[in-house]
């Protein structure tokens, strides 16, 4: 817990930036801050908790309290008792592997996950993760070379709610979509044509948008036992949008059609409060090694001396 | 591959092997070779420099995605090592074998490469990602770093010298083992980074992970054992060389006995 001194050095006629965050006030306010969001965080249902954790004013007041947290260690260990340069790097680091270590210990214990596997035009609600929001997937972009190797790969998505309305996503591989405290990963995709089976009469026996897996597997197959059909579905190319469809009617009655292609993703939530404490203590061990360090470098600077 | 591409990996693999024939006669005959071994060496790592840009032109990316382009860019990072040691530790002796095992080194990590696809690929959406380039360009610096200190370790062990010029060695291992130590950290935050935004896991304790932090720790135990204790020189010596142990089955070892999410990088295209 951070000690806040407000004593200005005798040597020093302005306080300079890390007196004023390190100060008793600063201290004093950031700590009830935080008492509020802990009492929030007691308050309110645990699958809201995670929205709170992972909102932008619970990471700036975290923020904020390793900036007072590292200006006061500063100040006492460094500025007021001559600490050399090592040493404090050598507890930054260390520190700092402490706040890795909660990091993970968030994740193991409150990291959670679904997915949601939507059609382009499709809309579903986001789930338990991303409560009150409904989902549209609006389109899959892929972008290919010649030789069909997928070289960009985009779903754009609608959400509606009732507390912010209606927003548009991008959520591309590398770059998750970040919606209300959890983040959203684009996870694999496909080809979905709408199958139409229509029987002699001219009735529509069956339609719908079905999703086959031509990335991973080579064909796929959808079967009808009630109809007597079997659908294969064989990739032609590298693109799996080069396929040919072949039908095995049992009873020869039925025409099978495929009036609509459309695309098919699976999308991943997930929310993870260990991954602010994981990253905070990352930079840390990597700051607080750079400092051990550096003296070590500097060091190697120094000329050496001649004999005489 | 292109022609030109093979003519100078070639031509990089034959200077190599030169310079390390002719540091071998310098052992063994204990007389300087008419031929400096060092101006081959530099030849060599032209060549190989030459190999990368065109690999780099071929491919439009830069060469970490297949096992081939991984161990062309380690192998010349790791040279290019070897001449700043070569460059930092000149009044420590020692160099004409720190030089033939980093050659040696190389020649292998060139041979291994060589013998895998080497085919040009692009680059799929999932690496295409700032951090996976820190991770693997720091990746390199380590284990090029941690190979360098293994040369002054297996000097430490085998040459019988004065206790002065055992210190010196030991010196140059502990701050090439450091050098590597930091590479090696912000390979793993990268790395770690990189998995976060492109499967929602920054940590997934898979096989390779695994052992890079195991090799991470041991190194960091080293790195205590030699600040903090007075242990013999001869047991740090052996030390660095279980690490480098541990490297190479995270390198290669591991992508060979079982499933991980490394092993799609080299074998992506196939």
């Amino acid at each position: 817990m951070p000690i806040s001194h407000s004593i200005l050095s005798p040597n020093e006629k302005h306080p300079t930036w890390i007196d004023v965050v390190s100060s008793k006030t600063a201290t004093m306010v950031l700590f009830g801050v935080l008492a509020v969001f802990i009492f929030l965080i007691l308050l309110v249902p645990e699958n809201k908790a995670g929205g709170i954790l992972n909102g932008r004013f619970f990471t700036a007041a975290v923020a904020f309290f390793f900036i007072n947290l590292g200006a006061v260690l500063y100040r006492r260990f460094y500025r007021e008792t001559n600490l050399s340069r090592v040493m404090v790097g050598s507890m930054v680091m260390h520190a700092s592997m402490s706040i890795l270590l909660v990091g993970a210990i968030l994740s193991a214990a409150l990291r959670a996950e679904s997915g949601i596997l939507l059609t382009e035009g499709q809309t579903a609600p986001a789930g338990d993760l991303m409560p009150n929001r409904n989902l549209t997937l609006e389109k899959m972009d892929v972008v290919r070379n010649r030789r069909g190797d997928v070289l960009d790969l985009s779903a754009r998505l609608f959400v509606r709610s009732v507390e912010k309305g209606e927003q548009r996503l991008e959520c591309k591989v590398n770059h998750p979509a970040r919606l209300s405290g959890a983040w959203l990963y684009l996870k694999r995709y496909g080809m979905s044509p709408c199958i139409q089976i229509v029987d002699v009469a001219g009735k529509v026996v069956f339609r719908s948008f079905v999703n086959f897996d031509l990335i991973v597997n080579k064909a796929d197959f959808l079967e009808l036992p009630e109809l007597g059909i079997i659908l294969k579905v064989q990739r032609m190319s590298k693109d799996d949008s080069n396929f040919r469809l072949s039908v095995k009617d049992e009873t020869g009655k039925y025409k099978v059609s495929a009036p609509e292609i459309r695309r098919w993703a699976e999308f991943k939530v997930i929310r993870d409060p260990g991954f602010g404490f994981a990253a905070a203590g990352c930079a840390g061990v990597l700051g607080g090694m750079m400092l051990r360090v550096m003296p070590v470098l500097k060091r190697k600077r120094e000329p050496s001396v001649v004999a005489p | 591959m292109t022609k030109i591409e093979i003519v100078f990996f070639w031509s990089a693999v034959a200077a190599y092997a030169l310079a390390w024939i002719v540091s071998l006669s310098r052992a063994v005959f204990q007389k300087p070779a008419a031929v400096n071994p060092q101006g081959i060496v530099y030849a060599g790592v032209f060549f190989q420099t030459a190999t990368v840009v065109i690999r780099v032109w071929e491919s439009g990316h830069l060469p970490y995605l297949l096992a081939y382009e991984n161990t062309l860019s380690l192998s010349l990072i790791l040279m290019v090592s070897y001449l700043a040691a070569g460059h930092y530790s000149k009044k420590v002796g020692g160099d004409g074998f720190v030089r033939m095992f980093v050659l040696a080194a190389v020649l292998c990590l060139m041979g291994y490469g060589i013998l895998q696809d080497t085919g040009v690929e692009p680059l799929t959406p999932p690496y295409r990602s700032g951090w996976l380039y820190l991770h693997v360009f720091f990746a390199w610096f380590s284990h090029a770093a941690y190979i360098v200190a293994t040369g002054f370790a297996v000097l430490i062990l085998v040459r019988r010298v004065d206790g002065e010029r055992k210190a010196a060695w030991d010196k140059k291992a502990y701050q090439w083992i450091l050098f590597g130590f930091v590479c090696h950290s912000f390979m793993l935050a990268a790395g770690s980074i990189w998995a976060h935004y492109l499967w929602g896991s920054w940590w997934s304790w898979d096989p390779i992970e695994t052992w890079s932090l195991f090799t991470w720790l041991f190194y960091g135990f080293y790195l205590h054992l030699r600040k903090q204790f007075a242990v013999k020189k001869e047991i740090l010596a052996a030390l660095a060389v279980i690490g480098l142990i541990g490297i190479l089955i995270t390198f290669w070892g591991i992508q060979l006995w079982v499933e991980s999410v490394h092993n799609m990088v080299y074998e992506s295209g196939k």
